[in-house]
């Protein structure tokens, strides 16, 4: 699990989309009403990386998760891991797989079994895997709780008799129990208050270190992806709009949308910024299904953003951004920095 | 000495008796148990004991003919200590017999209601796990099954096939499958929303790890109602396929064909066919007050503490 280079591409999304019926169709031999939860997502993860996926609710962070998990087939596009498809995976190279990526989930969604006590679900991934003797797996249980900062007392418990902090720890345990490569965490904050919460980005915080964990954070919560991440993507409509290295996103942020969920997000003791405030728009295609998702909130909106859709371009070297306004004046500021460099010469 | 403190006074001398009356009517909330379902309980163990017991508590012989004793009346209706609970025509002891039939009921109920359930429960979790074109053709089959009464069905079949013990027996394990199929598949549903599922699926644990340890711990409570339930009507249509003669066959006796054969006699000697019929109402009585009580303290609204 050291052997990995670091920037070793890892797992990547090759223009991914994720089409969900909604509802029946109104009459036969029509399409029935559809939503694109995930829209020609194109993603990369090298070794060693922490990825943030921030976006409102509906933006299809979640739904891109669950599709580089393998738990959702997307309708088109493939992911692929160290280079394969994993959809094309025989028996052997699944369970590979599942040993390599694991998720945390959000521990109100039911992430622990209630029936269970904390030990069989802990030890669980490794003896579906059959690794060591009962007695490593026993050990293994316990190294698992102390790394997580759980006593051991703690694994003869049922899941109701935990707080809420300590159920997400078990659930961080037993995502780690088989060692993974990649770890892809599902809101893992946003159900705790607010000290839980930074006990919990802390761990993994230390986790990702000691374990050298890539790390996939899907979050809505701003304040963890810039505290965790080493790279943004942010997501709208089912599309990424930009994405770059967390701390350019954070101090430059260029699209339009950026800027303003930036602007909405609570901050102490930083100066009053001109907030516009989030538009909120679900991942309902637009009747025509051309142009920019983000058109209808806009504050600078064009011509041009209502009868084209904007492709992610690479505007500066790691910074994509999808947006015709910004490219566009890019570009011109380029063409005219050319210009005089034609000029000069 | 104020009203005030006075009062006080009283109400600390009573705070004691008012904690222990607390304490005593949550633990008798928690482990209270209505009369009702009580004596429905005591009804079924002691049938469940009788029907272990058959052979203990009565020989062979006891079934024996004796057509000098014919059609005695129980006893308290002029019959005597030696046929409790009177003859019939050919002077059989109607305990004795009782007592066989009630074990051929229990045990084609029990091996019924435990198909139906294995069935049922199994294509439903199927149907939840591999959605799509696999859903499709067992909803249809649920939707089928529920469309035609089953009475009918199994009419047909033992008419068709010849009537056999074993035959028998599965016609009554497919009763009902369709109501298991269709609980177990909505309650998989939801429990594969759940966290830990997809946790379970996401370390790359099999169908029947998945369903065996994870689901069905979690979804049983209304299964085990639903079989509480199916279970007294398994012994209704049992009684009813033997009462027309297409159910239990003679040397083998059931509650159905006891009633079914002291029918002709029901002017004259009553309590041939009233007996049987009794024990059937009861039986059936008492697993649907249990059936319901369960469904109660297994929902989750109304669990007071766990």
């Amino acid at each position: 699990m050291t052997g990995d280079p670091p920037n070793r591409l890892l797992l990547a999304a090759e223009q991914v989309t994720r089409i969900y019926r909604v509802g029946a169709r109104a009459l036969p031999f029509t399409s029935p009403p559809h939503v694109s939860a995930v829209q020609n997502v194109t993603l990369m993860l090298h070794a060693g990386e922490r990825l943030g996926i921030v976006g409102e609710s509906g933006s299809g962070k979640s739904t891109l998760g669950r599709l580089l998990m393998g738990f959702d087939q997307p309708t088109h596009g493939r992911v692929l891991y160290c280079g394969r498809d994993i959809r094309e995976f025989s028996r052997t190279e699944r369970f590979g797989f599942h040993r390599a990526v694991q998720m945390v989930f959000q521990d109100t969604h039911g992430a622990l079994n209630p029936r269970l006590r904390i030990f069989d679900q802990v030890i669980e991934p490794l003896d579906v895997h059959r690794l060591g003797t009962r007695q490593q797996r026993r050990n293994r249980v316990h190294d698992l709780l102390s790394k997580v900062g759980l006593p051991a007392a703690i694994a003869e418990r049922y899941p109701a008799e935990l707080s809420g902090g300590q159920r997400q720890r078990v659930v961080i345990a037993r995502a780690l129990a088989l060692a993974p490569k990649i770890l892809i965490c599902d809101e893992p904050t946003s159900a705790a208050d607010v000290s839980v919460q930074a006990q919990i980005v802390n761990l993994l915080d230390d986790l990702a270190q000691s374990e050298r964990l890539t790390l996939v954070l899907v979050s809505h919560s701003l304040a963890v992806v810039r505290h965790l991440c080493t790279r943004v993507a942010v997501m709208h409509s089912g599309c990424i709009v930009e994405e770059a290295p967390a701390e350019v996103l954070f101090h430059e942020p260029l699209h339009p949308y950026t800027r303003a969920l930036l602007g909405a997000s609570p901050a102490l003791a930083r100066r009053r910024r001109r907030s516009t405030p989030v538009q909120s728009c679900t991942a309902i295609s637009s009747p025509s299904g051309i142009g920019c998702a983000y058109a209808s909130a806009c504050p600078d909106v064009a011509e041009l953003c209502r009868s084209a859709a904007p492709n992610l371009i690479e505007l500066v070297p790691a910074h994509h951004v999808a947006c015709h306004k910004v490219t566009t004046g890019r570009r011109s500021e380029k063409r005219i920095e050319e210009d005089h460099a034609g000029i000069g010469a | 000495m104020t009203w005030h403190e006075s009062n006080l006074g009283a109400v600390r001398a009573y705070e004691p008796l008012r904690r222990l009356w607390a304490r005593q009517s949550v633990r008798w909330r928690a482990t209270r148990f209505a009369p009702l379902s009580a004596l429905a309980l005591a009804w079924l163990i002691l049938l469940l004991i009788s029907a272990l017991l058959d052979s203990l508590l009565s020989s062979p012989d006891a079934i024996s003919m004796d057509l000098r004793a014919r059609l005695r009346p129980p006893l308290l209706f002029g019959g005597n200590w030696a046929h409790i609970l009177g003859t019939d025509d050919l002077g059989q002891d109607i305990l004795a017999r009782l007592l066989l039939s009630v074990r051929t009921s229990l045990l084609v109920a029990l091996v019924g209601s435990g198909l139906g359930a294995l069935l049922g429960t199994t294509l439903g979790f199927i149907a939840a796990h591999f959605r799509g074109w696999i859903e499709e053709s067992v909803q249809m089959l649920v939707d089928l099954q529920a469309a035609m009464p089953f009475t009918i069905i199994a009419l047909a079949l033992l008419a068709f096939f010849g009537n056999s013990f074993g035959l028998f027996l599965v016609i009554m394990g497919i009763y009902g499958w369709e109501r298991y199929a269709r609980l177990a598949r909505s309650l998989a549903l939801s429990a594969l929303g759940q966290g830990y599922t997809l946790a379970v699926r996401s370390y790359g644990a099999g169908f029947l790890r998945l369903y065996g340890r994870h689901v069905l711990p979690n979804v049983a409570g209304p299964l085990i109602v639903n079989m509480i339930l199916n279970f007294s009507e398994v012994i209704l249509l049992e009684s009813a396929l033997s009462f027309l003669g297409l159910g239990v066959q003679p040397p083998l006796s059931s509650l159905g064909t006891m009633v079914g054969y002291g029918r002709t006699y029901v002017t004259t000697a009553w309590w041939i066919a009233v007996i049987p019929g009794v024990v059937i109402v009861l039986t059936v009585l008492s697993l649907s007050i249990l059936g319901d009580r369960m469904q109660d303290r297994l929902n989750p609204a109304n669990r007071s503490c766990r």
